[in-house]
This record gives C-alpha cells, structure tokens and sequence, in this order.
C-alpha cells in the first residue's frame, strides 16, 4: 500500500516544477496588409488560425518564465501574438506600430463592391504568406 | 334666449381672441424688421451669418466624406491591387499556395537590378507550381513590381539565381514598357480607375472583362514580335556593358529555345515570348564587316 502511494507521489511530484510561461502583454500592433493570417507554428506554411485584414490591432505577447529572461520573440522573424482568442505567430514585417493607411479603407464602398468571399480571403492571406519580397537601394 | 345669449357672447369673445393672437403672431415678424437695425447693432445679424456659414461648411464636408466613400483606386493604387485579386481569383489554376525550398529570389535579384544600376526598385515574386505559365510581370503600381515564376519551368531548365533573374529582368523591363497595361487598359476601365461613382454601382462588368484580359494575355497571347525585338534590343544595350551577363543571357535563350521545341509542355511559350530562336537572331552580331 505505502509503495503504491510512493509510485503516485513520485508520478506527480514533478509536475509543479514544470510551470508554464506567463504570457504578457509586449505591445499592441496594427496588421499591414489587405489580408493575412495568423498562424499555428512560426512557418509560413504552418496552417492558419484566423484570417485577418489590414488595421487589425494584434497584441503581441511575451513570454515570461518563472526563472530567467522574459522571451518576447521566437526567432528574428516570426512573433508571438493574440488576436481575439487565437494565440499564434505573424510574420514581423506584416505589423505596423501606427494604424496603417489601408486599402479598404480608402475605397471602402468600390471594395465591398467586390464581394469577396470566404475563400477568396482565405487566399488573399494566403499570398502574402507566399509572396518573396524585395527591393533595391542606392549603395 | 338669455342662454342664446350667452353663447353668443362667448363665441364672439373666443374668435376675438384667436384674431388678436394671430395678430400678435404676425405682429412678431414684421417686428423683426423694425428691431433689424438694433440687432445689427448688436452684431447678432453677422453672427448668425457666421452660424449659417459653419453650418454650411459642416455640411459640404459631410457631403464630401460620404462621396469619398465611393472613390475607385486611382492609377497609383489600382494595379497592383487587381493583378492580386486576379491571382486570388486564379489560386487554383495557378497552384501558388504551396511549399518550396526557399530560392532567396529577394536577395539575388535585389542585387543583379543593384549591379545594373536600377535602384528603389520594390518587388514581389510569387512562385506558381505550374507549367502552364512560365514567368510573367503583371501590371502593379508605379516603382512596383509583381512577378510570377514558374518552379516546374525553373526545375526543367535547371535555372540559376542569375538565370532567373535575367528572366525576371526582361519581364521588368516588359512593365515598364507598359505593354500589358496598354493591352488591358479600355474606355470602360478608364472611366473607373480614379473616379467616383456615388449614387452609381461599380460597374463590375468591366473588371470581369478585365479579368478576361488578364487570362488572354497571360496564357494565350503573350506579346506581339515588336514588342518582343524591343525587349530584346533593350536587353542587348544594358547587358552588354557586362559581358559575362551578356553571355549568359544568349545561352539562356538557347536553353529556352531548346526546351520549348522539345517539350510538350511549354510549346505555348514561343507564342507568348516569341521567340527565343528569333532573339538569338536579333542579339547575334552582325558577320560582315565594312
């Protein structure tokens, strides 16, 4: 009977030790382009949680542990965010410190004219995931 | 009778008093005149003037933000936006939406335009996963780029980096000799791009026709042997200042030229880039010498 209880003490001693991160407020971001998506794994390619469109205010998190630094970016790319109830990860050259000038805002009515559905945004946030982006400068 | 009297008397005194009330009432405008050189005294006329003239302004802006509302994208916003929804509309056709090794397109070409002295220029490369198109610049927004390549086309030939740019810089110089646009561009499209249509519809038929452009020229027509000798000759001048490029350029014609006339799949490719042969021909030197 003791050996039993000193088999489930040791099963679940551990467990405390092992404490989650808290997740914290870093700063509240704005979303760059028309669409976008917040994703599951810092991949491009990593399936989408939401689909989000220009102007959306995303928090972006930190982590902090119980021991040591606070972590607030995952890689130099991707970062760590909450958008409604969805926690995932954005590209960092798609968010936007000041409300971005968005295209839907300026032509509001000739893009609802368009209709787009479901699936078209889906796409549409999808693209940018896909897009290689570039530009020269003067030396 | 008395009663009747009384009546009388009542009804006469109540319409006596309706009368003078009215007259009170009308009593008050004509009032207004008399006291109008007090209240211009007062300047109380030149303040409701200024009330009036607010409110007018407030107006007008109202009224113009409710127009605003309804503008279409000018020239400096349209394209790029329309060569996307294109690529949204033509996600399936296309196959762009999957996983490729990465090719470090943005890093290689932003320094083969920065060799050639071709600075601020912005681009986006997607890559289609499809033979059906080879490689193409769609119409964007000034100082914009917005290229397609194709990863089966680029597996075939075994491109390289500076292979892929080479292709991607003749498409760059094809914008910016706005052939697709000139091509694309009609009466009903320049009625809409830049204008308000408040109290109208988008007239959505004329960006289904455009789509329509879109799809003829990239899968079927392509640009015409003027175009094409002018791209060429263009790309003889720039590239020869760099010999190596230069040859390069010549041999990758070749390889095209190679491909297109032995694989079924890309035999569409001397009808939309006529023709690799034919640009040989053009940027071989001439033998005779006088």
């Amino acid at each position: 009977m003791i050996k039993r209880w000193l088999m489930i003490f040791a099963l679940l001693g551990p467990l405390p030790l092992r404490a989650a991160p808290k997740k914290e407020i870093l700063r509240v971001a704005y979303f760059r382009p028309i669409f976008g998506h917040v994703h599951r794994n810092p991949s491009r390619y990593s399936s989408s949680l939401t689909t989000i469109s220009c102007g959306h205010p995303i928090k972006v998190l930190k982590l902090v542990p119980a021991k040591g630094r606070p972590v607030t970016v995952f890689n130099k790319v991707w970062h760590f965010v909450k958008v409604g109830p969805y926690e995932g990860y954005i590209d960092g050259k798609y968010l936007k410190e000041k409300k971005p000038n968005c295209f839907q805002d300026r032509y509001p009515k000739y893009f609802d004219a368009l209709e787009l559905d479901l699936t078209e945004l889906y796409y549409w946030g999808r693209l940018y995931d896909q897009y290689v982006f570039g530009k020269s400068r003067v030396k | 009778m008395k009663k009747m009297i009384m009546i009388l008397f009542i009804l006469g005194s109540a319409s006596f008093l309706f009368a003078e009330d009215k007259d009170t009432k009308k009593g008050s405008h004509l009032n207004f005149d008399s006291i109008k050189s007090v209240l211009k005294n007062d300047f109380l006329t030149e303040e409701a003037r200024k009330n009036r003239a607010g409110e007018l302004e407030k107006n007008e802006a109202a009224r113009k933000k409710k127009e605003g509302l309804y503008n279409a994208p000018d020239r400096s916003d349209f394209w790029t936006f329309f060569s996307e929804y294109w690529l949204v509309k033509n996600a399936t056709i296309l196959k762009w939406d999957f996983e490729k090794p990465d090719y470090a397109l943005d890093d290689s070409f932003k320094y083969f335009l920065e060799k050639l002295g071709f600075y601020e220029k912005r681009f986006r490369i997607l890559m289609v996963n499809t033979p059906n198109i080879t490689h193409f610049a769609l119409p964007a927004n000034p100082n914009e780029y917005v290229f397609i390549i194709s990863v089966p086309f680029i597996r075939t030939l075994d491109l390289t980096k500076l292979e892929i740019s080479l292709l991607l810089f003749e498409d760059m110089l094809r914008a910016d000799n706005g052939y697709f646009v000139k091509a694309v561009s009609t009466d009903e499209l320049r009625e809409l791009i830049g204008k308000n249509f408040y109290g109208k519809k988008v007239n959505l038929k004329t960006l289904k026709n455009l789509e329509k452009k879109y799809d003829e020229i990239i899968f079927d027509k392509g640009f015409n042997f003027q175009q094409q000798f002018a791209i060429t000759k263009k790309m003889d001048h720039i590239l020869k200042t760099d010999l190596q490029l230069w040859n390069l350029y010549y041999k990758m014609l070749q390889k095209v030229d190679d491909l297109v006339k032995s694989n079924v799949l890309y035999t569409k490719y001397n009808q939309i880039y006529p023709s690799p042969e034919l640009q040989m021909n053009w940027l071989r030197p001439k033998k005779t010498i006088r």
